[in-house]
């Protein structure tokens, strides 16, 4: 009796053993396979549009001329092309650093307000201004730009009978804040006062740019505000000799990115100039900066608006914290939009010469960000005026061109081409098709050489996705 | 004239098992005595054709029917209205029920002790039991001074012990044999009286109009006690309830019946007020079921005004004699305390089963929690002198301790912009530990850290005495519960619920697995289980499953095992009506509390080995060492195979059934981890995050280690080799991760106890309902963003109401949009909307870099745009950069605060009382009183063993034997203390006499020797109880002749 119930419950033990075993080995099994489907929720997120802001421009005001104390003076006025959406407000920048007050003009911030509707309200503007001094001659074109916190100026040069002179606006309502910071040929320049420059709200400030770099031929200058967003604009006007030899206001190139594109550069008539191996800023050169310390590799590559056949794509290795400067020689001349993609993020803009009259002048072409659908789009007053459009997309674009007259234009940018129709002096064009084209304005005439790119609107007003936890 | 009996049979039917049986019993009874009763009158109520057939067929005189179920007085009275009025003091009623059979001689007994004293109205015979014949049920009854009834003998052998009462202050009703007419001076039995107290109350009465009242202790009557005449003695639960509430009721009534008319209002006003009072004072001892009966007793007699004046003017009516004349028939409070303790000592000293020490210092327990003390402040030696802490899912606690019980139940949650909602369960856990630091609440966070350590060795020891007597398997358990791995990794992260969890787990495992024993574990693991779930909801399935198996085997102790899951089910109430019957979001009230925070998902074999974040301590130290060759994947596995072998062995071993139980345990806990990484429920900014496993791994543990001691058990000294190696083994997996916590591999690290920077602190403790934005930027290039209150996210204000919905609500449009313009360069004028929010600060997070990864490009784009446009709104001030990220201020004046959350008052203090009321209650029910510890030590300490000889189940009439040994040896214990005092005394006159002989002498009474033969006698049936009984009293004997001399 005994002995059965032990046996019972021996045998019992070892059922329970050896089941238990098998459950739990197979468990661990089944556990350790991860076979599992994952159950995730999707995090809650939005897209919110923000509120179609006031968009406004501000126009950086006459050239200026340099006095021998450092002082800034200007001697003529400005013409202004606006285009925009509704009616413009006009609104003066004070300019303390200009002797001649506001006898000239000054900087000017066109402003139109966002309606009713999520639309944003849109605003495009330029100047233009012809110099016949003794020591300051040529065309110098520009847009109105957009007030940002960070910006990169890539022109200007203050090597012997180089004039570089750098403007700060501040059109919001906040006082700015400025750190400037300088790139040579030779790296970073460690530039006296240059940190902490207070530009109040409303006011304009005028440097010269030899007082914090000087001897430089190849500067890129980098603007960060805190507080309010500035407009800086860097002024260039060279004498060779006794010569003239142009002026052009720059603003700034497009930010840092790993593809920047040059739209239209124009190679000057002139034709190419031999290669001497000495430095000239009169051959036309692309300027290009990597940020940072790690070497970039760069492929440079060109379309030809003509139609021609474009010269080969160019593969250089760019140090990183250096200014260089890749001539441009062998081309034949003509206009060319320009592509130059890296590894890493950088800035670039390109500076050619043309002859003038009797003399020559040069332009600086920025690089321009891929633009939204349908921009305004303003030319400056000035002779032989075109409009450069380069369409990386992988399609065709069909641009249609409005101007105030309600005259419309059609245009056609073939998928990864380009193209260059000549407009008007000081016409204002509403342009739809355009999205993700690049485009340029360029003058080139008996007046002088220059150009102007145009930029998108500020990114910092893109839609954004918002994640609410 | 020869005296007149008139006998009264109350019969109903189907009162009791006895039923009809009995009735034919008493008939038979009846027909038997010696002194026939001269009439015979049967009142049947509510009683079939069968039962009054069988009145019909024994001769019955007169048979009254009632359709009704009249009680014993009622029915009494309906017998006796047929009769005629007596004619002189010589006609008696004798009261009998249908269950009381009177021994043939009982009547004639009776008679004689009341024909030869006129005096004597009321003589009671002695009641025994029916079911054995020999137990005294009823031998007189008596009053304490507050009016509480007392049975003078109550549940004793009868040996004649108490033959020589007589004069009593009240006699039980069955059996009793009254005078006519005094029955109907007094106006017979109170019908407001249920089977409680009625005879007594007669009794009384009877005294107060100046008669006599006896007992006769030589006429017997057996009574089965189903409750006709005096109360039921059934020990159903529902049968004590109603004895409980009708002796309690009846006592009021007395007491207001009885009470001088000056004071009566004072009586009434006390009743329910003591009503509730008393159902504390049940509860604390043990006895929930009947608070209901002391409440509905107050009540009850609270709102029978009408039957109270109608007593009292009977009382006044009938009263001859002074109050005073009843003072010598009262028990004094000397006597009563002195029975009460008779009681108890007679019941422990026979239920004692040796119950080992616990050997807590003797058994190595206090060391080895010292030792893994000093080892905690060694890995967290930067967190000694921390007064807060933060890293993983640690947050600083509310600042004061009425901030921290704010956020518990339901109502407004300062969350975000706000919203009222359920607040999750975790808060209240959150609460209690900021209340045990209430000088510093956050600070409980970091005793946590500091002793996680030791206070898991102390919880994994006792645990471990459930399951082994062995000190040393006690130890190696303890180790191994110290040093598991979920434990580790949950202290290496920072997870605060994985900590709790592994720290609550044993203690939950101590008192649960005795929770069918007594109302104090059952208690106690409630509220244990309510926490665990509060910390980590996602092991409320595999706990169910635990509780459901428990539910099933606990017998009749079922409603201790049921009364786990209350606390547990209130905490979670309002959430569970929130998230799970509004939102039908079940899945949603498994998400872990607190702050969602992204750890490494672990494979599954990860999981298999309890680690539920990887392995990062191995990894780098297997990198470190460049043991390649080694892999951590395989070392690791091999180190706790052992442990996994002990644990499975153990079902092939005697006692597999615990084996068994813990086995299943482990399984369901890796089956809950393994679904707990797959359910991503958390949502913080653009990630999702899944439940921590580690909580589920740590009941895994729980199941591995408890299975591998049943198994050391089971192989007794055998095992003692392979126990020492596991421990070592398992001690070597925690290595590598406590070096990790040592090197800086753990997330928690000392804080200044703030969330926000100082600025926003200093701007919030003037004006705490300012709140501020945090922004941060995501991976993908979007940016999340949160609103929080005051100086900042708070631990016990977290919901996981917000954490886990993945809608887009009002608020979160409110905040999206307001963050998304706040990013940007639009045309929106924030300043109404932030004055409108009261956001006042806006603080940009650095990019979060995801495990692993640095902070990706978009969303250092998004920092920079973010930073460029609040740079640029004029109505922001760029305070500068902080140690929290870069910090704006707004300038404009934020808008008053209005009065929020006040609409749900109601709600939220309904809640809010409920929950108090239950856990008031199990606080009460857990406070451990002397009965419930006498009660524990009658039981081993380790749970589900087999005992080699268990103790053999006793009747009733065994236990009143032994009850009645274990009595007469307190009586000779008192006797021979007062002995040995006397002889003290002598011989501070005379020269001292040997101890020994002195004992010898006292032992020589009369009622000892006989309770001695008898004890021996007994032997014979159960040795082991009664060997034990004897040791006790053999040693209980010296040591009280000891403590006597040493007076």
């Amino acid at each position: 009796m005994a002995d059965k119930r032990r046996i019972a419950a021996t045998s019992g033990r070892v059922l329970t053993g050896v089941v238990g075993a098998a459950v739990f080995l197979g468990a661990g099994l089944v556990v350790g396979q991860d076979a599992l489907p994952v159950l995730a929720v999707n995090a809650p997120k939005t897209t919110v549009t923000p509120t179609a802001s006031d968009q406004s421009r501000l126009c950086a005001g006459p050239l200026l001329r340099q006095g021998g104390d450092a002082s800034f003076a200007s001697f003529a006025a400005p013409e202004l092309t606006t285009a925009a959406s509704s009616a413009p407000e006009q609104t003066v920048i004070a300019a303390p650093d200009n002797l001649t007050g506001d006898q000239f003009g000054t900087p000017t911030v066109l402003s139109v307000s966002g309606g009713e509707g999520e639309e944003r309200p849109r605003i495009a503007a330029a100047q233009s201004q012809v110099a016949g001094l003794d020591d300051l001659t040529g065309l110098a074109a520009t847009a109105c730009g957009e007030a940002s916190a960070d910006s990169w100026l890539v022109a200007g040069s203050t090597d012997v009978g180089r004039t570089s002179v750098l403007s700060l606006s501040n059109p919001s309502r906040a006082d700015a804040v400025i750190d400037l910071s300088f790139f040579s040929e030779t790296g970073a320049i460690d530039a006296p006062g240059a940190r902490g420059i207070l530009v109040p709200a409303g006011q304009n400030r005028v440097f010269a740019v030899a007082s914090f770099a000087p001897g430089v031929r190849t500067p890129v200058i980098r603007v960060q505000s805190s507080g309010g967003h500035v407009v800086a604009a860097l002024q260039q006007s060279v004498t060779r000799g006794i010569t003239p030899g142009g002026v052009e206001l720059s603003l700034p190139t497009a930010p840092p990115s790993s593809t920047q594109v040059l739209p239209g550069v124009v190679l000057g008539g002139a034709g190419p100039a031999p290669d001497t191996g000495i430095y000239d800023d009169s051959i036309g050169a692309l300027r290009i900066f990597v940020p940072g310390t790690d070497p970039a590799q760069m492929n440079i590559s060109f379309v030809s608006e003509q139609g021609t056949e474009p010269p080969q794509p160019l593969n250089y290795s760019i140090e990183g914290g250096v200014v260089q400067e890749i001539s441009l020689t062998d081309m034949t001349a003509g206009s060319y939009s320009v592509v130059i993609s890296s590894d890493l993020p950088f800035v670039a803009s390109a500076r050619t010469t043309a002859v003038a009259g009797e003399s020559s002048d040069f332009a600086w072409f920025g690089a321009s960000a891929p633009l939204e659908d349908t921009i305004e789009l303003a030319v400056a007053p000035g002779e032989g005026a075109r409009l450069h459009l380069f369409n990386p997309t992988g399609a065709d674009l069909d641009v249609t061109m409005t101007d105030q007259a309600g005259v419309v234009t059609q245009l056609a940018v073939p998928a990864g081409g380009a193209a260059a129709p000549t407009v008007p002096s000081g016409r204002a064009y509403n342009v739809s098709g355009v999205g993700g084209a690049h485009a340029q304005v360029s003058f080139e005439s008996a007046a002088g050489l220059s150009a102007y790119p145009i930029q998108p609107t500020s990114p910092l007003a893109t839609p954004v996705t918002v994640y609410p936890r | 004239m020869s005296p007149r009996v008139t006998a009264i049979l109350v019969v109903h039917d189907g009162t009791g098992p006895a039923g009809p049986a009995g009735l034919q019993g008493t008939l038979d009874a009846l027909a038997a005595q010696s002194r026939q009763p001269d009439v015979v009158v049967a009142v049947a109520c509510d009683a079939p054709a069968a039962t009054t057939l069988a009145l019909e067929q024994a001769n019955i005189d007169r048979i009254v029917t009632s359709g009704e179920r009249l009680n014993f007085g009622q029915a009494l009275a309906a017998g006796i209205r047929v009769l005629e009025q007596p004619s002189g003091p010589d006609e008696f009623l004798w009261l009998l029920a249908q269950d009381t059979a009177p021994e043939p001689d009982a009547l004639a007994r009776l008679l004689g002790a009341i024909e030869v004293a006129p005096s004597v109205a009321i003589a009671g015979p002695k009641l025994r039991d029916a079911a054995d014949g020999s137990t005294i049920v009823s031998l007189g009854e008596s009053v304490t001074p507050f009016g509480a009834t007392v049975l003078l003998v109550e549940n004793e052998l009868d040996q004649g012990q108490h033959d020589s009462v007589s004069d009593v202050l009240g006699v039980a009703p069955a059996g009793m044999l009254v005078r006519h007419t005094v029955w109907e001076q007094l106006g017979g039995f109170d019908p407001a009286f249920g089977s409680a107290d009625d005879a007594l109350d007669f009794c009384t009465r009877a005294r107060l109009a100046g008669h006599r009242v006896t007992v006769v202790p030589s006429a017997i009557v057996l009574t089965q006690g189903s409750g006709i005449a005096g109360p039921s003695r059934s020990n159903r639960p529902a049968a004590k309830r109603k004895r409980a509430r009708q002796a309690r009721g009846a006592q009021l009534y007395r007491r207001l019946v009885y009470a001088p008319a000056a004071v009566v209002w004072l009586h009434w006003l006390s009743l329910v007020p003591l009503g509730i009072l008393r159902g504390i004072g049940r509860i604390v001892s043990k006895q929930p079921g009947l608070v209901g009966s002391e409440i509905a007793a107050a009540f009850r007699v609270a709102f029978s005004p009408i039957r109270i004046v109608r007593a009292r003017k009977n009382l006044r009516r009938s009263k001859v004699a002074g109050w005073s004349s009843l003072s010598a028939l009262r028990i004094p409070t000397t006597e009563v305390r002195r029975r009460r303790r008779l009681r108890r000592e007679a019941g422990v000293a026979v239920y004692t089963v040796e119950r080992s020490d616990l050997r807590f210092f003797t058994g190595g327990g206090a060391w080895l929690v010292l030792a893994s003390g000093l080892v905690s402040a060694a890995l967290f030696f930067s967190l000694l002198a921390a007064s807060a802490v933060e890293g993983g899912t640690l947050l600083p606690l509310s600042a004061s301790v009425g901030g921290l019980w704010q956020h518990i139940g339901y109502g407004w949650r300062d969350i975000g912009l706000g919203f009222t909602g359920a607040a999750d369960p975790f808060s209240a856990v959150v609460a209690v530990l900021g209340t045990m630091t209430f000088w510093n609440p956050s600070y409980a966070l970091v005793l946590v850290m500091l002793l996680a350590l030791p206070l898991a060795t102390l919880g994994g020891w006792f645990a471990a005495t459930r399951l082994t007597e062995r000190s040393g398997y006690r130890l190696i358990a303890a180790v191994l519960w110290t040093v598991a791995p979920p434990f580790l990794s949950a202290l290496l992260a920072g997870n605060l619920s994985g900590i709790l969890v592994h720290l609550l787990l044993p203690w939950l495992f101590y008192t649960g697995c005795a929770a069918a024993r007594s109302w104090g574990s059952a208690a106690v693991a409630s509220m244990l289980l309510a926490a665990t779930l509060a910390t980590a909801p996602a092991l409320a399935p595999a706990l169910l499953v635990l509780w459901l198996l428990a539910l099933a085997f606990s017998g009749r102790h079922v409603a201790r095992v049921f009364w786990l899951v209350v606390p547990s089910a209130a905490l979670f109430a309002p959430l569970l009506w929130q998230q799970g019957i509004v939102a039908q979001n079940w899945v949603r009230l498994l998400a872990d509390p607190g702050v969602p925070v992204q750890t490494a998902s672990p494979t599954g074999w990860e999981l298999v080995l309890g680690l539920p974040a990887g392995n990062p301590a191995w990894d780098s130290m297997s990198d470190a060492l460049g043991l390649s060759g080694v892999p951590a994947y395989l070392l690791v596995p091999v180190l706790l195979a052992p442990l996994i072998v002990m644990a499975l062995l153990a079902l092939f071993l005697p006692g597999s059934g615990r084996a068994a139980v813990l086995v299943v345990t482990a399984l369901l806990g890796l089956a809950t981890a393994a679904a707990a990484s797959h359910l991503f429920l958390t949502v913080t900014g653009s990630a999702v995050v899944s439940i921590w496993p580690g909580s589920a791994l740590s009941l895994y543990w729980l199941g591995l280690v408890g299975a591998a001691t049943v198994g050391f058990d089971s192989l007794r000294r055998s095992a003692a080799l392979p126990a020492l190696v596991i421990g070592i083994l398992a001690l070597v997996v925690a290595v590598p991760m406590g070096a990790s916590l040592v090197t800086g591999g753990g997330q928690v690290a000392a804080s200044n106890g703030r969330t926000l920077p100082a600025y926003v602190a200093a701007a919030a403790s003037a004006d705490p309902s300012l709140r501020t934005m945090i922004l941060t930027p995501e991976p993908d290039g979007g940016v999340s963003a949160r609103v929080v209150n005051g100086v900042g996210d708070t631990l016990d204000n977290q919901s996981t109401v917000v954490t886990t919905d993945t809608s887009l609500t009002d608020n979160d449009t409110k905040v999206a949009t307001l963050a998304g313009n706040l990013v940007s360069q639009g045309g929106l004028d924030l300043s109404a909307l932030l004055a409108d929010y009261r956001l006042q600060f806006v603080l940009l997070d650095s990019p979060p870099s995801t495990v692993g990864e640095p902070a990706s490009s978009p969303a250092q784009e998004m920092a920079n745009r973010a930073a460029a446009s609040l740079n640029a709104n004029a109505a922001f001030a760029h305070v500068g950069p902080t140690d929290r990220g870069t910090l704006w201020r707004f300038e404009g004046e934020p808008v008053p605060p209005a009065a929020v959350g006040g609409d749900v008052p109601l709600v939220s203090t309904l809640v809010l009382l409920t929950l108090g009321l239950i856990f008031g209650f199990t606080l009460l029910l857990a406070i451990p009183t002397a009965a419930s510890r006498r009660a524990a030590e009658a039981r081993p300490r380790i749970i589900g063993r087999r005992s080699p000889d268990p103790a053999p189940r006793l009747s009733r009439a065994e236990r009143a034997e032994r009850d009645a040994a274990a009595e007469a040896e307190k009586a000779i214990e008192l006797e021979l203390a007062a002995e040995s005092n006397e002889i003290d005394e002598r011989e501070a006159h005379a020269a001292a006499p040997e101890p020994g002989s002195t004992e010898t002498e006292a032992g020589d009474g009369v009622e000892p020797r006989q309770s001695d033969a008898f004890a021996l006698s007994r032997s014979a049936g159960s040795p082991a109880a009664d060997g034990q009984a004897t040791s006790h009293r053999t040693s209980s004997h010296s040591a009280d002749s000891q403590e006597s001399h040493g007076r």
